[in-house]
């Protein structure tokens, strides 16, 4: 089990160091001089010319990336050319902001996608259930931030439930959770009915039933615990991909997490900034990975987790 | 029996929305606080890197500069009590406020103020703001590192400070209002980005980043303390939330944009509520002067009648602005003859024609990503369509399009000028004066132009500056280098429970020392 | 032959299932609007009558259309009041402004009527919506096949035999599954100058490990399978066996994976224009005009709502679409 563990994390490396390269390769290619963003309007040539050579703007790419390199395996992330913040600083900073959207929403997507699914399971190609599926199927189709939108303007503006958008108290991370959350809630629904259909039809399901156990504990002490398995995979992996930052939702409800972040700082050509949330988004997500893959391993060894990463 | 799990799934599903929805009450507002929203974080607090605006906000609360702006265009005392400059126009004697101190408790001497303004100039620090002190004697050999001292910077005592300039140059005194002039505390100076290190009316309580700033009032401060006990900044990014925040009552005071400007209008509720200021800016089209097409005065002249910048200013932007006539806004020329280009699109196609672009031009519009009313944009594309001129937009980051703008890339770009200092040779100089327009701008180039404007550098206010001043620009209107399309006029909501509030002309007037809340 | 028994058979079970045939109903009435954009819209997409700015669906208006030459595009103007003489058109405007323009620049006198409102330009959103549709599909439509493309030949590569070139391609899959999509996406199309062509290029080079995973799987698969070693025997040579036999049998997951990337794309390419990252104005793009809503969103938020339908409805089409030939092509399922 262990050496399954680790065999997994060390083949990640290789996929860490990849996304360095690309990331690196993509800095190069984007235009525009970033020292322009340091200076103000009216700038010296000849402080320009300082600037880039404090930041080793001029030397050869290799040896960017070596110096890089360096310091990323030092912990060093580099620093911020708009703020002079060490990336790695802020990006704990935003951390703890973009956890605490993955949870919510992680929480509403399990609750309303699990239940939905559980009862469109328990009464197969009912209208309901048809209902239900076809619902889900429009949750997965509709834009996230067109949703993000539509519940900022039903809930914020027409009926001041909550406030539309914005960073506060508990009462922001609502609309914003619901908009991250629903793509989740829709998948979760559709992988919950399929999987305790499989696992109903089961036998030992029937002989349950034929001792006559009250039809809940039928279903939540013995079908759902076997249901389970492929559901816990759509948690992991869309848990890892919200961790590292949703940026849609992020930046229509202008939440200071990471994902934000990170689509500030490609707008603005914060090299250091994106060179460091990309790879920081990265080994989240590759970790999240991980941790579902091992949870797998112990849960069924059988079964391989093949799902892609989608747009939040 | 299906049905018990979907009423236990129900209770559930309640209980949390119940939870939710009960926590969600308002928070009660605190009459010891003023709160206020920003659309983004501001870069630090270190005045050598202050170089746009919403950090220029920040560092008048915590620091205090030789002199300051007053509500209009005037200048007033800061840490200098007095000051006088001698018949050459070049040498400044400053006497220093005794009792100003820093937060810590130390006093603000002339030695820090030597110590503030080398800092700027420092090839060290490599402040991008050095432009403001490079006119005084010794400025550029201490720069080059040539002297370890700057000369022209001189203590006689700690209270007295005698400041020399290369050359006569009226606007320095302004120069020294800036953000980047602030005063620094030596002691401190190795935290000044994120601890201001200043004597100002404010002390920072708290910077969370991209999310909330706060202030306490400084309780020892030398000069005119605040009416309010705290200031607090919250970072919103989108207008949405601000408005929805300020509708709910959690923020005191709100800048509202230019299209929610008629709801906002027509609404009794807010009646008295929203005050408007004209700002000292301009929006404006550059182009390229310096090769064709736009090189040909007519065709920069067709591009201005093309377009009817009244009914966009009047639609589109809700009257939040007056048209331009020519790059100085009206508050700096003393009387004015408005006299604005007119929309004309006949007129624009037989200069068209009579440039020989008959059958039309194609070209690029530049524009940077997030700038504020952006959306005029389109408007403009769609008239120019009209008469023959197809425009594409070109939106591109900040930097990218700054860069592209200083290599003189776009026929076209989409940019305003906010004023650093109230004075029409601010919306000179750093525009159209070849030295400028040539290397980072637009490629204008008229030496009476050039010639006009060194004189008003040199001159002091008066009615020859003045006159001169409206001459250049004229000048300038007449050879159209920009589309001049208008003057900002910003309006902001206050709560009736706020007074004192004033709007003042230049960003960095506005300390927060009347504001507060009326007594409960 | 063999296989177009499946794909009969295969109809037939789509045709009754209610779900796909829904989907692709949808498909076909958005494909619909964007072939006969023209015919359908009212009006051109980019024109703007400002003084009918933001009006709520369902608003009539008076108007002159003009054009000031031959070849320049048509203007149409908000009137209150018309008059004509033998040489020229006097008209007053809604801000009482009278103007008067050649006969000849005179075309006609309308009342136009706005279906789904305005937007903050006073442009028909019902017309941006019909031509928007071009956009969509388009962007779909190639994005998809490109990152087929790429997916299918680098998927039978890494699957068909075990090499370098194949180790390296599964790695380097691995590493854009390791990517967080969306802002990749980002990254490229802020690299370069935005145009739908960058997006849709973006689109199809960072979509397709899925689709290489898959034939990865369907090769490897379909490679143990008899008829395959049979061939072998044979002595067809390997590229042939890969072309000729391996490929028709992974054609139905392909195809499903196809139609669900349109989706995915269609998607993609909203979020970027919603972003600013995609098409420039004034195309009409989806995101891009939920985009533009956004601002207004309290006073007009008619303009950010029927995009939003119009691309859910259209991603949902392609989804049912996709599920239904998942269902009607999948072995397993039939069995049942």
């Amino acid at each position: 089990m262990i050496q399954f563990a680790l065999k997994r994390i060390w083949q990640s490396i290789p996929v860490i160091l990849g996304v360095i390269i690309i990331t690196f390769v993509l800095m190069y290619i984007i235009p525009g001089d970033p020292v322009i963003s340091m200076v103000g309007e009216r700038f010296d040539e000849s402080r320009i010319e300082e600037l880039r050579n404090e930041l080793h703007l001029n030397e050869p790419l290799w040896k960017q990336f070596l110096v890089y390199m360096g310091n990323v395996i030092q912990g060093d992330f580099g620093r911020s050319f708009i703020t002079d913040r060490p990336v790695m600083e802020d990006l704990l900073d935003k951390l703890p902001n973009t956890a605490m959207l993955a949870a919510a929403a992680m929480f509403f997507a399990v609750l309303i996608g699990v239940g939905i699914g559980i009862i469109s399971s328990l009464r197969p190609n009912t209208i309901l259930d048809r209902g239900i599926m076809i619902f889900a199927l429009a949750g997965i189709s509709t834009p996230v931030f067109w949703l993000g939108l539509m519940l900022a303007l039903f809930f914020g503006v027409y009926l001041q439930w909550l406030p539309p958008t914005g960073f506060g108290g508990l009462e922001y991370l609502i609309l914003p959770a619901i908009t991250l959350g629903l793509r989740s809630a829709a998948y979760l629904a559709r992988i919950t009915r399929a999987s305790m259909l499989d696992v109903l039809n089961k036998d030992y399901i029937r002989t349950a039933r034929s001792k006559r156990l009250p039809e809940w504990k039928v279903v939540l002490k013995h079908a759902l615990p076997n249901a389970f398995i492929p559901v816990i995979t759509v948690i992991g992996t869309d848990f890892g991909s919200y961790l590292s930052g949703a940026v849609l939702t992020e930046s229509i409800f202008g939440w200071p997490g990471i994902g934000r972040f990170a689509l500030d700082a490609i707008l603005k050509r914060d090299f250091p900034v994106i060179q460091g949330t990309v790879l920081f988004m990265a080994i989240v997500f590759i970790c999240a990975n991980l941790v579902v893959d091992i949870l797998y391993g112990v849960i069924d060894p059988r079964i391989r987790a093949e799902r892609s990463n989608h747009a939040n | 029996m299906k049905n018990i799990i979907l009423k236990q799934f129900k209770i559930i599903l309640l209980t949390a929305v119940f939870i939710f929805v009960t926590d969600c009450g308002k928070r009660d507002r605190n009459p010891d606080v003023l709160r206020f929203a920003m659309s983004a974080d501001i870069r630090g607090f270190d005045p050598a890197f202050a170089t746009d605006i919403r950090t220029g906000k920040m560092m008048t609360l915590v620091y205090d500069n030789l002199v300051q702006f007053g509500d209009n265009t005037e200048v007033i005392p800061g840490i200098a009590y007095k000051w006088n400059l001698d018949e050459t126009g070049k040498i400044y004697t400053f006497y220093l406020e005794p009792s100003a101190a820093f937060h810590e408790g130390s006093k603000v001497t002339a030695g820090d103020v030597i110590f503030s303004f080398q800092r700027v100039l420092s090839p060290e620090i490599g402040s991008p703001q050095s432009w403001l002190f490079n006119k005084i004697d010794g400025a550029e050999a201490y720069m080059k590192g040539a002297e370890t001292f700057v000369r022209g910077l001189t203590k006689i005592n700690d209270s007295t400070l005698v400041i020399t300039l290369n050359e006569p140059f009226a606007p320095f005194i302004q120069y020294l209002a800036m953000p980047s002039a602030s005063i620094v505390n030596a002691k401190h100076e190795d935290s000044i980005k994120e601890i201001p290190a200043g004597s100002g009316p404010w002390i920072l309580d708290n910077w969370q980043r991209d999310a909330a700033i706060s202030f306490r009032k400084n309780d020892n401060y030398w000069g005119r303390k605040p009416k309010t006990e705290q200031l607090s900044f919250r970072i919103l990014s989108e207008s949405l939330s601000r408005m929805g925040e300020f509708e709910a009552g959690n923020l005191d005071i709100v800048d509202i944009p230019d299209i929610e400007l008629t709801r906002w209008k027509n609404q009794k509720h807010w009646d008295g509520s929203v005050v408007g200021k004209d700002e000292l800016n301009i929006w404006y089209i550059g182009m390229n002067c310096s090769r064709p097409p736009f090189n040909d005065r007519r065709l920069r002249l067709a591009m201005s009648l093309a377009i009817d910048r009244e009914k966009i200013l009047s639609i589109l932007l809700s009257e939040s602005g007056t048209l331009a006539e020519g790059p100085v806004p009206p508050q700096l020329m003393q009387s004015l003859q408005n006299d604005p280009i007119p929309f004309d699109p006949e007129e624009a196609m037989r200069l068209l024609k009579s440039s020989g672009y008959e059958h039309g031009i194609q070209t690029e519009l530049w524009v940077a990503g997030g700038s504020e009313m952006f959306h005029v944009l389109e408007a403009f594309q769609y008239y120019w369509s009209a008469v023959g001129i197809s425009v594409t937009i070109m939106r591109s980051d900040w930097n990218v399009f700054k860069t592209a703008v200083r290599e003189g890339k776009p026929d076209l770009y989409y940019l305003d000028w906010f004023a650093d200092y109230p004075d029409g040779e601010n919306f000179l100089y750093p525009l159209f004066h070849s030295k400028e327009s040539m290397t980072k701008r637009n490629r204008y180039s008229n030496p009476a132009v050039d010639r006009n404007i060194e004189t008003i550098q040199r001159l002091r206010n008066g009615k020859e500056r003045n006159d001169l001043i409206k001459e250049t620009h004229r000048l300038i209107k007449d050879d159209a280098p920009w589309v001049f399309l208008w003057h900002g006029r910003t309006h902001t909501a206050v709560h009736p429970w706020i007074e004192g509030y004033k709007p003042k002309l230049i960003f960095n007037a506005e300390r927060y020392l009347e504001m507060h809340h009326m007594p409960l | 032959m063999q296989t177009k028994g499946i794909w009969q058979i295969a109809w037939q079970s789509m045709r009754s299932n209610a779900a796909a045939m829904g989907g692709l109903f949808m498909v076909a009435l958005v494909m619909l609007l964007g072939a006969f954009a023209p015919v359908i819209a009212p009006m051109h997409p980019a024109t703007q009558v400002l003084d009918f700015r933001n009006v709520p669906p369902g608003f009539h208006g008076k108007v002159i259309r003009f054009k000031y030459a031959p070849a320049l595009p048509e203007q149409i103007e908000a009137v209150t009041s018309v008059k004509k003489t033998d040489l020229h058109i006097e008209f007053v405007n809604l801000a009482g402004k009278a103007r008067t323009i050649a006969r000849s620049q005179y075309i006609s006198e309308d009342n136009v009527y706005y279906l789904l409102g305005t937007d903050h330009f006073g442009r028909d959103i019902f017309s941006r919506i019909v031509y928007g549709a071009r956009i969509s599909l388009i962007v779909g439509f190639s994005a998809s096949t490109i990152s087929m493309l790429i997916g299918v030949i680098l998927g039978a590569i890494g699957g068909y035999r075990e090499s370098f070139a194949s180790k390296l391609i599964m790695r380097f899959t691995d590493v854009m599954f390791g990517f967080p999509a969306l802002l990749f996406l980002i990254g490229i199309t802020a690299a370069f100058d935005p145009s739908l062509t960058v997006v849709f290029l973006a689109i199809g080079f960072v979509s397709w490990p899925g689709m290489c995973r898959l034939m990865r799987g369907q090769v490897l698969k379909v490679r143990e399978e008899l008829f395959v070693s049979a061939a072998k025997t044979l002595g067809f040579q390997s590229q042939r066996i890969l072309w000729r036999h391996i490929l028709p049998n992974c054609l139905a997951p392909i195809l499903v994976t196809y139609t669900l990337g349109i989706a995915g794309a269609i998607m993609a390419e909203a979020s970027l224009s919603f972003l600013g990252l995609g098409a420039q104005p004034p195309t009409p793009s989806w995101g891009a005009m939920i985009n533009n809503g956004k601002d207004f969103i309290r006073t007009a938020p008619w303009i950010s709502l029927s995009p939003g339908i119009a691309i859910a409805i259209t991603v949902l089409g392609f989804n049912l679409l996709g599920d239904g030939l998942r269902d009607a092509l999948d072995p397993k399922m039939q069995g049942k």
